[in-house]
């Protein structure tokens, strides 16, 4: 979705700020189909390598985050990494890409030339120079979006990118839940990753937009940014079940 | 006519401000908050890293677990307390894990833990409803007294 250069309020007070350029962003967060097709084809180019299940990318030093191998992406029920071969539960190929590392999605943004938001492109592109909690306005119920307990057919799982759309799927009822500019599941679903860092010292990535797991709807909200966890800060390239991502592209000048 | 205005504004103002006002369903909150599972293990919190921000919900509308949503009603203003609540009661008897390396599951919630969560009110805004109701009353009243008056002109 194209979101043109602006102001846009951002945080929990909704102060005016403004992006100073056009930027187009991701209608859904990456879907699984995508993120397979990213790992067969990079694993093929050595753009990645994996052991033991696991897909790694080697990421040059880029301070305040060391030069390393870094997990992309671990495998699980949905995606299997088995030496340079990628097997998918295909009943899961149209809901987001998750367990995937911020290295993951950052590999994914440098194999195909794309960029992580931003906070401040991730919020305006969510609720424009608006002062609502979540992307599509100020209420929030289980038609929605996918937080824990949201009893969707899912449950507890992901849902399929975009499947809040006002569509009744069988008995279960939608909102169209699109954002500002038009994007879906900006809330809930998957955290997604974006491309600021807590503080230089604290070298994790910020995460927006709440979680299928664990999270409720208060964590939906589009001010609210993730937390690393548990008090031990786990590793940098963590691969937790709901982090996932969505896509930027900025046109070059 | 003027004064009715005056007294109503100032009612407005009384009605969000006052400070040992209790959390009622509708109101808009936010609070600070740190949750352990129950070997002490901080699983989530809106302290840190530095910079966080509360966490903001409206009160009894299922913006946090159930459990949870009803513990909180009736705290007041700059309260802290300690709730402790089965695991089970507020995020259901799955359990919540995330994944960690090679597909470890590694529990942050554990269905059979009881979970300690401490919450600060940091601010109350009162429901509108709730001003808009004292506002009411007030108009009502108003009108009834310039009924009462015409009616002693009437006569």
């Amino acid at each position: 979705m194209k979101v043109p250069a602006g102001a846009y309020k951002k945080g929990i007070d909704c102060i005016t700020d403004s992006v100073k350029y056009d930027y187009w962003i991701g209608k859904y967060e990456i879907s699984n189909a995508q993120f397979t097709r990213f790992l067969t084809d990079a694993l093929k180019k050595k753009f990645l390598f994996s052991a033991e299940q696991v897909a790694y990318y080697h990421y040059m030093a880029n301070p305040p985050v060391p030069e390393g191998d870094y997990r992309v992406r671990i495998s699980d029920e949905r995606i299997r990494i088995d030496k340079d071969s990628i097997r998918t539960d295909t009943t899961q190929l149209d809901h987001p890409a998750t367990s995937v590392s911020w290295f993951g999605a950052r590999a994914f943004c440098d194999f195909y030339g794309f960029d992580l938001p931003t906070e401040a492109e991730w919020e305006k592109a969510a609720r424009g120079n608006t002062s609502r909690w979540f992307p599509w306005g100020n209420t929030i119920d289980s038609s929605y979006a996918n937080y824990f307990n949201s009893n969707d057919p899912f449950e507890p799982g992901t849902t399929p990118v975009g499947y809040y759309n006002g569509t009744v799927h069988g008995s279960f009822k939608t909102h169209d839940a699109r954002s500002y500019y038009g994007c879906y599941d900006m809330a809930g679903n998957a955290w997604e990753w974006t491309a600021d860092y807590w503080l230089p010292q604290i070298p994790y990535n910020k995460g927006k937009g709440g979680g299928h797991l664990y999270h409720s709807p208060a964590f939906l909200q589009i001010y609210y940014t993730s937390t690393f966890g548990p008090a031990t800060a786990p590793a940098l390239d963590m691969c937790n079940k709901s982090d996932g991502f969505r896509v930027v592209f900025h046109q070059k000048k | 006519m003027k004064q009715w205005f005056a007294i109503f504004s100032l009612m407005s103002v009384l009605v969000s401000c006052k400070p040992d006002q209790e959390i009622d369903r509708g109101d808009e909150v936010y609070l600070q908050f740190e949750l352990r599972n129950g070997r002490g293990i901080r699983i989530d919190d809106s302290k840190q890293p530095q910079g966080m921000l509360p966490l903001r919900i409206i009160a009894g509308n299922g913006y946090l677990p159930d459990k949870v949503d009803q513990l909180i009603l009736e705290m007041k203003k700059d309260e802290i307390r300690t709730f402790r609540f089965a695991a089970c009661d507020a995020y259901g008897r799955k359990g919540i894990y995330y994944c960690d390396t090679l597909n470890t599951k590694t529990y942050l919630i554990e269905p059979s833990d009881t979970l300690r969560m401490d919450i600060k009110v940091l601010a109350i805004q009162k429901n509108n409803n709730t001003i808009m109701k004292i506002n009411l009353a007030l108009i009502f009243l108003r009108l009834h007294n310039l009924a009462l008056k015409k009616h002693e002109i009437a006569f």
